[in-house]
């Protein structure tokens, strides 16, 4: 993806900033999953390094060209660091490679950004503190920053405070509130609200898609403003488990329950945890669970929030709201590394005449 | 164009081997693995780097029957090299594969475009800041690449300070405890520079300064130093990004006001520190130095353990008495740096630093211990 769409309050902040010569040094960027923060990293991130693309360029142009790209290798930039779990594969530290990647270990933010010692005893040099290897800037872009363990988050701090040279950070998150506040109060907040749904559309037409077609429309819907998430549904084929799970969300309504009812929905966690783990065998089996249940209580919230809009009953609305009181409560319990299975189960049962603590 | 040609097997293995300590070992670009061979004008060039780190290396002990290049993973390209037993290697290219065949073997590894490669800075003939001897610049940074911090969040520190002013060169390291300083004469005309080096990008100084009167040409720019090792003709050329920050102002913790100084025969005085040290461990790791005018007596006690007493006899002595305490260890590595048969020992109290100089060329500054 090249050009940027939506979040124009948030291109020109960065833009006023850049051109103002006041640019923090440190940006938090957060919103939903999969609505772009990433890429308006690496897009400023392009504009930070690269002299030849203007700051007005931002979010407007194509400026992953095969020309910026080729000027220092395909897809690489010496200056441009970007730090995720996934590059625990590509640790020095057997330990690290062979873990599976659930967080981004200190270890792991010592070996790709501030230097020090890792628990395998080696000494790694702190890039943040090396001059920029083509001159001008570095940029870093940590993506799923609140992944950071608490020790990281802790290494991160004295690094954002006494920051090098012409050096850009960029945290990327949709969880802030679980970095520290220490980490908050350092940085600038850049918050991207969901794409509108005339912007999903242009993105959908952008990316090549018949926005009239029914698969697409039912990815957007689910995605709410999200083109990451749509993008995630129409490759994971979910449009089908989505229909699926409607109808099992309406039968629940009118009283049809059954003993299997639950399948439909530990069949999706399931299904979507082995497309995770196909994509990235390193990918921990738990993690990928927690998402798809995650994915999955996104549906049936989704379906909620619909059903709430065209209610006109109280009674009825009142069920919708328990419901989602419901769905919280579900999340609470994944976290608390309840039994996945166990959990659904309780939710299907207690779907009819909800229960909420 | 297919790169073809034929070239000595040592000569290969030893600049692959030399090379292969830059490239990055694990990384999620595949090309900084790799090692870039371009054959062109009767040599062939190896280039490779990790992102913060280049270098270049010539290569003219060779038959080159047609120019070309390719990009091949680093660790394959050398190990099939190493282990050739055939004193000939001949390297043949097609598509973005490399043959390689020596007497009875022959291998066929799989690289990248070469255009893939990212590329590197040339080193630019009209910014030379200054040349010195490869055997001085590597002296130098033995020097004093050992008492460079290695985990100091002063990130300054963790690399070492060249310092050059007029036709002297200084390289300088610190870790907050000890302090040393290399010098030695350079030829420049320049203006005066000072940036700070990572230890990695040093340690590949010492293993390019293969013949010692080469002469190395530096050239230092904002945010990164070259060094031409040899001739323009085959060369070797390391880039490295400096390290940011401000190293501290060194010259101040030099002390200038000692009113002691002693001469060391070097090797007796490292024999006994060796010995004094002996009965140290990690809690008491210190020896307590009493000079005399006839002698000096080095003690040392580990709780439990036992205590020592050496005596080392000094070849010179001027000042009143005293006692101090030094870590064994840093003594013990400047001595191993220090190749003159004297060093000199300069102290002022004993809570105060002390100075060991070895010639004018090396000073090492050491904060004392409570014993």
């Amino acid at each position: 993806m090249a050009r940027i769409i939506g979040h124009n309050q948030a291109i020109e902040t960065l833009q006023i900033a850049s051109e103002t010569q006041r640019l923090h040094h440190a940006w938090i960027i957060s919103g939903p999953l999969g609505v772009g923060k990433c890429t308006l990293a690496k897009e400023m991130g392009r504009v930070l390094l690269d002299p030849e693309v203007s700051n007005h360029s931002l979010g407007k142009e194509d400026l992953l060209t095969e020309e910026t790209n080729t000027n220092h290798g395909v897809g690489y930039h010496p200056d441009l660091h970007i730090v995720h779990r996934s590059l625990a594969a590509h640790s020095s530290n057997p330990q690290l490679r062979e873990r599976k990647q659930i967080n981004i270990p200190i270890d792991l933010l010592r070996e790709t950004m501030i230097g020090g010692r890792t628990s395998d005893n080696r000494m790694h040099e702190a890039k943040a503190y090396l001059t920029a290897s083509v001159g001008g800037s570095k940029v870093f872009i940590v993506d799923e920053s609140e992944r950071l363990d608490l020790a990281g988050q802790n290494a991160l701090l004295k690094t954002l405070e006494e920051p090098p040279r012409n050096t850009y950070f960029f945290l990327i998150t949709a969880r802030p509130e679980r970095l520290l506040p220490t980490i908050l109060s350092r940085c600038q907040h850049l918050r991207l609200a969901p794409l509108t749904q005339h912007e999903m559309l242009d993105w959908a037409v952008h990316r090549g898609l018949d926005p009239q077609s029914s698969n697409v429309m039912k990815a957007i819907e689910f995605s709410e403003g999200s083109p990451g998430l749509a993008e995630l549904a129409i490759q994971r084929e979910m449009t089908g488990w989505i229909d699926s799970i409607h109808s099992l969300m309406t039968q629940l309504h009118q009283g049809q329950w059954t003993i299997d009812s639950s399948n439909i929905c530990i069949d999706f966690v399931e299904s979507w945890a082995d497309s995770v783990i196909k994509d990235n065998p390193k990918a921990s089996k738990d993690g990928a669970n927690r998402d798809g249940i995650e994915m999955l209580l996104r549906i049936l919230t989704t379906q909620i929030r619909r059903q709430m809009r065209i209610t006109q009953e109280r009674s009825e609305f009142l069920y919708w709201c328990q419901l989602i009181d419901r769905i919280a409560e579900t999340e609470s319990q994944v976290s608390a590394g309840l039994n996945l299975k166990h959990v659904l189960e309780a939710l299907v049962v207690e779907w009819q005449e909800p229960v909420v603590c | 164009m297919s790169l073809k040609m034929m070239c000595d097997q040592g000569a290969l293995a030893d600049a692959l081997n030399t090379v292969s300590a830059v490239v990055a070992t694990r990384t999620p670009t595949p090309v900084l693995t790799c090692i870039k061979m371009s054959a062109s004008n009767g040599r062939l060039e190896l280039s490779a780097t990790d992102g913060e780190i280049s270098l270049q290396l010539a290569l003219d002990r060779l038959e080159i029957d047609s120019d070309g290049e390719v990009l091949v993973p680093a660790d394959k390209i050398t190990q099939i090299i190493r282990e050739c037993i055939d004193p000939t290697v001949t390297l043949e290219s097609e598509g973005h594969a490399l043959h390689i065949n020596s007497g009875d073997s022959h291998f066929k590894i799989y690289g990248f475009d070469p255009a893939e490669a990212p590329p590197l800075e040339p080193f630019d003939d009209s910014s030379v800041d200054c040349t010195i001897p490869a055997g001085r610049l590597a002296s130098m940074v033995a020097r004093s690449l050992f008492a460079a911090a290695v985990e100091h969040t002063r990130y300054a520190i963790n690399g070492v300070l060249l310092d050059r002013e007029g036709k002297r060169m200084r390289l300088v390291a610190t870790d907050g405890r000890r302090l040393a300083m290399a010098s030695g004469d350079c030829q420049s005309d320049a203006d005066p520079t000072r940036c700070v080096i990572p230890g990695k990008a040093l340690s590949l100084i010492r293993r390019l300064a293969s013949d010692p009167e080469a002469p190395v040409q530096i050239s230092v720019a904002e945010s990164r130093i070259m060094l031409r090792f040899g001739d323009a003709d085959c060369p070797a050329t390391l880039g490295s990004s400096l390290v940011e920050g401000r190293f501290p102002p060194f010259e101040d913790v030099i002390p200038r006001d000692h009113d002691k100084k002693v001469v060391f025969n070097r090797e007796l005085l490292r024999s006994a520190i060796r010995r004094a040290s002996l009965l140290t461990n990690e809690e008491s790791r210190s020896v307590r130095m009493k000079f005399e005018s006839s002698r000096v007596t080095l003690t040392s006690h580990a709780p439990e353990m036992g205590e020592a007493v050496v005596h080392v006899e000094p070849k010179d002595y001027s000042g009143e008495e005293m006692e101090i305490g030094f870590n064994p260890n840093y003594i013990a590595d400047a001595l191993k740096v220090a190749d003159d048969e004297e060093i000199t020992f300069e102290l002022k109290a004993a809570n105060k630093p002390g100075v060991i100089r070895c010639g004018r060329d090396f000073t090492y500054v050491l904060m004392p211990v409570n014993v």
